[in-house]
């Protein structure tokens, strides 16, 4: 077992509700969550449809040890066509919806059509109901899980919403589960929104079940004990992700004003030692850290605002613990908008959630957008009266809250970075690929990076491959196609299992395999595993060269090809696309066009 | 000799009693390497560290034998990776 081998389909556009049996030939062939879920995908859309159209469709989909205990077991995936790229998207969270959903009984939630009006799902078990979200329609993802809640009387459900931003079409809109957990990127919360559905509440009492109890929980000791014994592990349990921030500051790959710049002289002042020294008042910005559901890692990080903070002296509402700074968020507010004001990232970072954004996509659009002002592309009266200049704290946090409640300039924000630059005659601005903002790593130190930002099926992504040991051993193009495609493949495998991609901090295949073949029916192999992830990586790549997409959109912008790093270990380089591509199509078995070969296929059952 | 050293905020702990913040002047011995440092620091053996010296990246296989001279500025740092 571990599958509960039941997937429910909601036609919204008629307000039906159906359940069938998972497709076993397909959950062996792609594990569950981004595998199988994709492959649900590709068998359900036309690869050209539009994304917001209620001919899309959006997948909820846990893996085979999602609520297990596993270590980390609480991750789902929303998988659809994203309108932020038009590519293939797989937005995976943490939190407890996912484990949650598994426990209601199913593998996958498909979402079909358009509900003529606002609607959330209410799910208990096999109860399932259609409800109307007047009352919900328009108010924050925070508001809607309260309200769900307290309309049921159930506080123990669990609930993955979107916020105004999602209902408005921004085009990184997020699905926030457990009020600061996120399927954050690629704008999947805009296609829930499109659909008319605001919320999903669920409430599961069914458990899952292992094939082999016995050696699955001797598994499960094992690979706890390699967790907790790991320095990787106890460097993301006491400073979270955003202990990072520091080593890529001085590595010279701390993207900074848009990518103009590789380092930042305020990383001091937003770094995991700034959350916990006491500021002037004597405020000290972390409360604690935070696990998702069967987690033993908790990198996850609570926070609360200096009551005298600009952002909420007279907003008793925000005075309380809330999500605080991850790396990313850290980057692309801090950084990337020349901001060191710890608080004011961390009220920005509160909007994202509350309303349901992707930080890292906002952030770097607010920085072309700063970048846009600065030459003179965008004025004043453009901006709400608001200066956009480089190191305007107060822009950042006024245009978050702006961008989620889809005001004023706010609105062409939520256009995102690339139809941001377009619309105002500066295209070369948009800093990312596919259509997608770019994570906080600079490729022209980081050349693996590079590979993997033009190469992720979802647009740019830092978390779709990992060639982190061999870009601080050697920071040009060499030897890097190998271990991004293996990663690749590796972490497509990670992402359909229902377990956190986290664990890599001390897990290695090996340990993978060790809990799959205990929990799921039939014999699970290193080798099987990892081509099930090289078979999803191949599916989602040929969605998108069925849905237009070309070897010319495995690039960079040209400010990464030809403007040097200016400082830091890579000054004086440039990223070696065009040196990396022709080698990595080669390892992955496609032509020199990017396209899958005949034989690639054959060999994956493709 | 002296060098400055700066590590990040989760291996601030290791620097000597005295540094503010992730940054220390550190005494070490004529013909000190990298991992010397990491030694005298007592950072935990066996892991992976970024280390920049004087602006420029040094690969794990030439922190072992890279010398340091006076007054260098070193920075020893956690494994880069994914957040």
């Amino acid at each position: 077992m571990s599958w509960q081998r039941k997937v429910l389909r909601i036609n919204l556009t008629d307000g039906t509700h159906s359940t069938e049996p998972l497709n076993m030939e397909w959950a062996n062939d792609y594990l569950g969550e981004r595998g199988l879920a994709s492959k649900y995908l590709v068998e359900s859309i036309d690869p050209k449809v539009d994304p917001l159209s209620p001919e899309n469709v959006l997948i909820f989909a846990t893996g085979p040890l999602t609520g297990t205990m596993a270590s980390t077991s609480g991750r789902y995936a929303v998988v659809t066509k994203g309108p932020l790229t038009g590519a293939i998207a797989c937005s995976n969270s943490g939190g407890k919806f996912g484990a949650e959903l598994k426990y209601a009984g199913y593998d996958l939630l498909i979402l079909e059509g358009r509900s003529p009006k606002p609607v959330y799902l209410h799910i208990v078990n096999d109860k399932v109901e259609i409800l109307p979200a007047d009352e919900i329609w328009g108010t924050t993802v925070w508001h809607t899980e309260e309200w769900l809640k307290k309309q049921h009387g159930n506080p123990l459900m669990k609930v993955a919403s979107i916020g105004e931003a999602g209902e408005n079409g921004v085009f990184f809109a997020c699905v926030v589960n457990d009020l600061h957990r996120a399927a954050g990127r690629s704008g999947v919360g805009a296609v829930m929104g499109s659909k008319n559905l605001k919320a999903i509440g669920v409430h599961g009492t069914l458990g899952v079940t292992v094939d082999d109890p016995k050696r699955f929980m001797e598994a499960v000791k094992a690979t706890n004990k390699l967790l907790a014994e790991s320095d990787g592990r106890k460097g993301l349990t006491e400073l979270g992700t955003n202990d990072m921030i520091d080593a890529m500051e001085t590595f010279g790959g701390l993207p900074t004003r848009n990518y103009n710049e590789v380092q930042f002289d305020g990383t001091e002042r937003i770094n995991p030692a700034a959350m916990t020294t006491p500021n002037e008042h004597g405020h000290v910005n972390l409360i604690t850290n935070k696990a998702c559901f069967g987690c033993t890692i908790a990198c996850g990080r609570i926070a609360h605002i200096d009551e005298q903070h600009f952002t909420i002296v007279n907003r008793p509402e925000y005075r309380h613990a809330s999500g605080g700074l991850e790396y990313e968020t850290a980057y692309a507010f801090g950084p990337m908008l020349a901001v060191d004001d710890i608080d004011a990232l961390t009220f920005a970072g509160y909007m994202m959630n509350e309303h349901g954004m992707d930080p890292i996509s906002f952030g770097v659009t607010l920085s072309a957008a700063m970048e846009l002002y600065e030459l003179g592309a965008l004025t004043k009266e453009q901006t709400d009266g608001m200066e956009l200049n480089f190191g305007n704290a107060e822009a950042l946090t006024v245009m978050a809250e702006k961008t989620g409640k889809g005001e004023g300039f706010g609105k062409e924000l939520g256009l995102g970075a690339k139809r941001l630059c377009e619309k105002y005659g500066h295209p070369e601005l948009f800093m990312g690929v596919k259509g997608q903002e770019f994570p906080g790593y600079d490729p022209r130190a980081l050349q693996g990076m590079g590979l993997g930002y033009v190469t992720s099926n979802r647009g740019a992504c830092h978390l779709k491959h990992d060639t982190f040991p061999e870009d601080m051993e050697d920071q040009t193009g060499n030897g890097k196609a190998k271990p991004c495609k293996d990663s690749q493949d590796r972490v497509a495998m990670i992402d359909s299992t229902g377990l956190c991609l986290f664990t890599v901090a001390a897990w290695g295949v090996p340990e993978f395999q060790q809990l799959v073949d205990a929990a799921c029916e039939g014999e699970w192999s290193e080798e099987r595993l990892v081509e099930s992830g090289e078979r999803t990586f191949n599916l989602e790549r040929q969605f998108n060269l069925a849905a237009g997409f070309t070897k010319a959109d495995d690039n960079l912008p040209k400010r990464l090809l030809e403007t040097p790093a200016p400082t830091g270990t890579a000054k004086g380089k440039v990223a070696e696309i065009a040196k990396m591509i022709p080698e990595y199509y080669q390892e992955r078995g496609w032509t020199t066009e990017g396209v899958p070969t005949n034989e690639t296929l054959s060999r994956l059952g493709l | 000799m002296k060098i400055s050293l700066k590590t990040s905020s989760s291996l601030a702990k290791y620097l000597p009693a005295g540094s503010v913040g992730n940054k220390a002047e550190l005494e070490v011995e004529e013909g000190a390497t990298p991992q010397g440092v990491m030694r005298q620091l007592g950072l935990p053996e066996g892991a992976t560290y970024l280390v920049v010296l004087n602006g420029e990246n040094v690969p794990k296989a030439d922190q072992v034998a890279r010398q340091l001279a006076d007054n260098d500025a070193l920075a020893i740092m956690p494994p880069l990776k994914g957040g």
